[in-house]
């Protein structure tokens, strides 16, 4: 079975089965990251095809000494920062900053009990709605450490950051994460109380 | 461990990323916190839900077929690394406006004031040739047509000097002047000669003198002569104030009266009886007529005059000129100056 980066020389080679092979490969992750980042099924298809039309015409600009995953993820990742600049959907964060959010432990927020007050399905469509209010950095990592299940030097090799700003980065992102459920839970006057999984 | 402690390791906790012993203390807690325990079941659902991609939907059938198609529709990666490596047209460096506005205020400075810069090039020859000898400059205005200038040695402007050719600057050039030079010295000279202008580039002026690149030429015809020579019978009245020699064929002496306002120039040049021809008919000699129809010649300086000695095997060619003195005068002086060569 050939690898993803002989895949990528016989691509530019100019056999489509190849390019084929790739795009049955990675279409999945892609539309993952899209769809995570985006939040709308018709955009996320669009923008994970122009994500593989991008990687069809950068292919010559592929390291074939390097993994071929990390590149394409890094390119579905800058496309959709693209995509939703464009749509102004996104708050900039550079990956590089030191943004710190202010993580108040409200001690309102403190839950008690911690039971059968949200259904799963609720929990979960709380995440997605707090998911996309993030900034882009912080739902960009999120994305690729839970959604793609990478680690952190997997996600610092496609954001091109280091992996020990990941690792921060990622627990300010679940921090800001947990925040912004929270706060929508307190605005709704919901108790606090989280559903059995 | 207490709360603050237990929440900050929370997500390390799920991510595996804390040692065993942390992790134990951190269940003890929880055990006994009701609020860390909250936050432990939030974070727990929190990460099940976030690895959970059971709810992202399927893509279109069609998802493929649209993206061979959009590809195929653009070039191929190896034409996209071409247009790629096509070469960039070269950056041109540019300076910072106010560099650029100061350079052109220098430049536009130099040519106002320095003298020279925006002159053609004759009177820049011309210029540099005065700088070595001060002899008045001959204009010769030439008709249109093909003329033949007899025996005529044409030093000047001169574009380019070929072994059998002798160019003058002739951008509009409709005319063309033979010069018949000794057997092995005939030479062309092609001239601007649109009527009504000096020759451009043509201004005649005696061979052997600074020319630009002709007068090597020139020079190599006069035999080699003695640069020295005495001059006897200038007026009491006018005392030598310098003599110079720009090169072994020619000389000046200034003079000057005591009281400073009267200046004598007298401008010596020597070339062997055989070459005279051509030197003498360059320039015309004092009082000769110039041939009619072919071209005039005429004195730029106002008050010179000048004379032929022969000396030995030399014909020597006084130029004489000065300030406050009329032509009468200078002939009276040139007449009586006798000149001797040192042996």
């Amino acid at each position: 079975m050939p690898t993803d980066e002989m895949l990528a020389v016989q691509t530019l080679n100019g056999e489509m089965t190849a390019f084929e092979e790739l795009l049955n490969r990675y279409k999945k992750s892609v539309f993952s990251i899209v769809y995570r980042m985006i939040g709308n099924y018709h955009e996320a298809e669009d923008i994970s095809q122009e994500v593989f039309v991008t990687v069809y015409h950068k292919l010559y600009q592929f390291d074939n000494s390097k993994k071929f995953g990390p590149w394409i993820h890094r390119i579905a990742v800058n496309t959709c920062i693209s995509a939703m600049r464009k749509n102004n959907k996104v708050v900039l964060i550079n990956f590089d900053e030191g943004y710190i959010p202010h993580f108040d432990p409200d001690t309102k927020l403190y839950r008690t009990d911690p039971q059968l007050v949200m259904e799963n399905q609720d929990l979960k469509a709380e995440i997605e709605a707090a998911l996309l209010e993030l900034p882009e950095s912080y739902r960009t990592v999120i994305v690729l450490r839970y959604q793609l299940d990478l680690n952190n030097q997997e996600i610092a090799d496609i954001l091109g950051i280091s992996r020990e700003n990941v690792e921060v980065k990622a627990h300010r992102a679940r921090k800001a994460l947990r925040k912004t459920i929270l706060k929508h839970w307190d605005e709704r006057g919901q108790k606090d109380e989280l559903p059995a999984l | 461990m207490n709360c603050q402690l237990c929440n900050q390791h929370m997500y390390s906790y799920f991510d595996g990323e804390i040692s065993d012993q942390i992790k134990q203390e951190i269940d003890r807690h929880i055990a006994q916190c009701s609020s860390c325990r909250f936050q432990y079941d939030l974070t727990r659902q929190e990460n099940l839900i976030l690895l959970d991609s059971s709810d992202i939907p399927a893509l279109s059938l069609d998802f493929n077929q649209r993206v061979l198609k959009a590809v195929a529709e653009g070039p191929s990666p190896l034409e996209d690394l071409l247009a790629v490596t096509k070469p960039e047209p070269v950056r041109r460096f540019r300076l910072p406006l106010y560099t650029t506005a100061a350079v052109a205020v220098v430049l536009l400075a130099l040519c106002i004031y320095v003298p020279g810069i925006m002159h053609d090039r004759q009177e820049r020859i011309a210029s540099k040739s005065d700088q070595t000898v001060t002899q008045p400059k001959i204009i010769a205005k030439i008709p249109a047509g093909n003329m033949t200038a007899g025996t005529l040695g044409a030093a000047g402007s001169v574009n380019e000097l070929k072994d059998e050719h002798l160019e003058i600057m002739n951008d509009k050039s409709t005319s063309k002047i033979t010069l018949s030079l000794p057997a092995t010295h005939n030479k062309e000279a092609y001239g601007n000669s649109s009527s009504n202008n000096d020759l451009d580039g043509g201004t005649i002026q005696w061979a052997g003198q600074d020319v630009g690149r002709c007068d090597r030429k020139f020079a190599s015809l006069a035999a080699p002569t003695s640069p020295n020579w005495s001059l006897q019978n200038i007026p009491a009245q006018y005392q030598l104030l310098n003599m110079t020699k720009p090169n072994e064929h020619q000389a000046e002496y200034n003079y000057q009266t005591p009281d400073g306002n009267e200046n004598l120039t007298v401008k010596i040049i020597a070339v062997p009886v055989q070459n005279s021809e051509v030197i003498v008919g360059a320039v015309g000699m004092s009082n000769s007529e110039p041939p009619q129809g072919l071209f005039a010649v005429s004195p730029k300086a106002a008050a010179s005059v000048s004379r032929e000695i022969q000396v030995g095997n030399e014909k020597i060619k006084l130029i004489l000129s000065g300030n406050n003195l009329t032509t009468e005068e200078l002939t009276n002086i040139a007449s009586n100056i006798e000149i001797n060569k040192n042996p």
